[in-house]
């Protein structure tokens, strides 16, 4: 169980995120960076990545991961859909491996909202809050 | 007076102080008025940042707030550090993702009421030639990485250089577009990568180009050497250094935060992250975000000389007939080497202006000769409803704020808010029937700065013009705007 919920902010987008797993919390962050950007669902894909990160905090991992997600629309034109598998392992630094869907789009044909150019730190804490893990992420455009 | 929680004492109608307090190395000052402090700053984190940024190693004098002043990562926007150049740290919160975000501001000879009937044209015109919107991309074509380091090294002097302008040009825009020692070694092949194809692109958000006409003129003298008269078209270009920037800023940020542990600041925000100017990893963000702050003043070059082909195709007339040339380029998010007066003594600092113009007076020796008599042109954009200024920098501002001025008018409203508002109306309409043609991507775009988004540049301006940090010269309004 995830859910996501866009905030007031007023130059950027912020958005809550609560999810039961920490995984689940990085599936909710794809599907809140996708909605951030198109009102539109794209309901096929045609190419799945695979991503394997490290970082000393989850707070560090998971702008990474969504840097990467963005930097791969924003010079590839590779537009992610969905988060289809994530695996975090955590020993001496935090591990994430994860499997995304996604299809190569062509910005003149779709209208895209905005465009992310930065996941911040800002405010981004990663909380276990009543057994729910959740955090807030503010997409720099 | 308490505000957001800090007692802000008077200096003047138009300067405030945050005392120092706790760790704080100098105290804040920020120039607003009551009513802005009441008002738009009671609830706002901004005063919190002024505080907060008073904290870094090496800080001079104040940490200052020009009256544009809110919310931003790290740094306030509309904020202003000094630090020591070879105690003082270097922070990319000071300057902002987008590096050398600017303000480019061109004449022409044509007068409104010879090309009122073709502003529609010019717009749409515009808007064909000069990609805006999401991830826009192929004014010219794509260009190799060698090529991108040889813009990252020269700045605007490679468009000119490549046909997209004049030497003029380069005359007229800060730093002659080129801010020297900047090495493409420090900015990573994915920089260099997302602005491959992003060279003369406006970009989305708040970045537009703009047709406006001078609307009224305070100071004859400064409008006279700036070539400015009332009814004139002036063309205004307001973009950065696109997806490059953001990724010196996003590399940079990911190593500073390892420095500032590294060197044990222990600052109140991790957007402030920072290392010291003198330090390797200060160096290294220094070079790069030289580069990035070059590709900004070479993205604008070309996005000028689109407008100009542009206008030149609707109107059918020549080069001499239109003579449009460049009144200045400013930046507004940097961070610059410079000497100031500290206490009677010059030293050499780091200067951040994030969100913030520099506003070098009469007689400075890194203004245009033409302009020695009357200070800089401070371009500072409005909403794309009501108007924009033409300010002059003053020589109280090298005395007060090293040389800088506000930057903008700032939101009022979230996005968000902005749509919400707009719901059930025709805002294209509404432009429209103040006489201002509008294209943009997409209609949310529109919806999102509207004029009713944003404070009134007007109050911000008072407040740089009666505190004599500034000096109103003109004031110039909208009539075609492209959006991305």
């Amino acid at each position: 169980m995830h859910n996501y919920k866009f905030i007031e902010h007023t130059a950027d987008i912020a958005v809550e995120l609560t999810a039961s797993t920490i995984e689940e919390l990085f599936l909710c962050a794809v599907d809140a960076w996708n909605k951030a950007m198109l009102d539109a669902e794209i309901l096929y894909d045609d190419e799945k990545i695979k991503l394997d990160f490290e970082a000393e905090s989850l707070e560090e991992l998971l702008v990474n991961f969504l840097s990467e997600i963005n930097y791969l629309f924003l010079t590839k034109k590779w537009f992610c859909t969905s988060a289809e598998d994530i695996k975090l392992i955590h020993t001496d630094k935090y591990k994430l491996t994860a499997r995304l869907a996604g299809l190569i789009v062509d910005n003149s044909k779709i209208d895209f909202k905005e465009e992310i150019k930065a996941i911040t730190y800002h405010q981004l804490e990663i909380k276990k809050i009543n057994g729910k893990y959740t955090t807030r992420i503010v997409f720099d455009i | 007076m308490l505000i957001s929680g800090y007692e802000i004492e008077k200096i003047t109608d138009y300067l405030w102080e945050i005392p120092k307090q706790g760790r704080m190395l100098v105290p804040g000052r920020i120039y607003t008025s009551k009513n802005m402090l009441e008002g738009s700053l009671q609830n706002d984190e901004a005063l919190k940042q002024v505080a907060n940024v008073a904290h870094l190693p090496g800080i001079q004098k104040y940490s200052l707030a020009m009256p544009d002043i809110h919310w931003g990562y790290g740094f306030p926007i509309g904020g202003v550090a000094a630090t020591d150049f070879d105690e003082g740290v270097i922070s990319p919160g000071g300057v902002g993702y987008d590096i050398n975000c600017g303000v480019r501001l061109a004449r022409t000879s044509l007068e409104f009421n010879e090309v009122k009937s073709k502003i529609d044209d010019i717009v749409k015109q515009f808007f064909k030639d000069v990609p805006t919107g999401v991830g826009s991309s192929g004014a010219i074509k794509k260009l190799p990485p060698k090529e991108i380091k040889n813009i990252l090294i020269n700045g605007s002097q490679w468009a000119v250089e490549h046909g997209f302008g004049n030497s003029d040009d380069i005359e007229y825009t800060e730093e002659k577009g080129k801010l020297i020692e900047a090495d493409p070694d420090s900015v990573s092949e994915r920089a260099i990568e997302r602005g491959q194809d992003q060279a003369g692109t406006l970009g989305s958000g708040n970045h537009f180009l703009e047709i406006d006409v001078v609307d009224e003129i305070y100071d004859e003298k400064a409008a006279d050497v700036f070539g400015i008269f009332k009814g004139q078209i002036l063309i205004l270009i307001h973009t950065g250094s696109r997806g490059l920037g953001y990724q010196v800023c996003d590399d940079y940020l990911k190593v500073l935060v390892k420095a500032e542990k590294k060197f044990n600041f222990n600052l109140p925000d991790r957007q402030l992250a920072c290392a010291p100017i003198q330090s390797q990893e200060g160096q290294d963000y220094l070079h790069a975000m030289r580069c990035a702050a070059n590709f900004a003043w070479n993205n604008r070059q070309i996005i000028m000389y689109l407008a100009k082909k542009s206008l030149l195709k609707t109107l059918n007339i020549s080069e001499s007939e239109l003579d449009f040339k460049l009144i200045y380029d400013v930046c507004h998010n940097i961070a610059k080497i410079e000497s100031h007066n500290i206490d009677g003594v010059k030293k050499k600092v780091c200067v951040h202006r994030k969100g913030a113009t520099r506003a070098f007076p009469p007689g400075s020796e890194f203004i245009p000769n033409k302009y020695k008599d009357v200070g800089q042109p401070v371009l500072v954009p409005g909403d794309m409803g009501r108007y924009s200024f033409i300010l002059s920098g003053t020589h109280k501002a090298m005395e007060e704020t090293f040389g800088s001025s506000c930057h903008g008018a700032g939101r009022l409203q979230s996005r968000t808010k902005a749509k919400k508002s707009g719901k059930g109306r025709d805002l294209i309409k509404e432009l429209q029937s103040q006489g201002i043609s509008i294209q943009a991507k997409g209609y949310g775009t529109i919806a999102e700065e509207m004029p009713y988004a944003y404070k009134d540049v007007f109050d911000v301006v008072d407040i740089m013009h009666n505190s004599g940090i500034s000096n109103k010269v003109a004031k110039i309004k909208p009539v075609g705007v492209i959006k991305g």
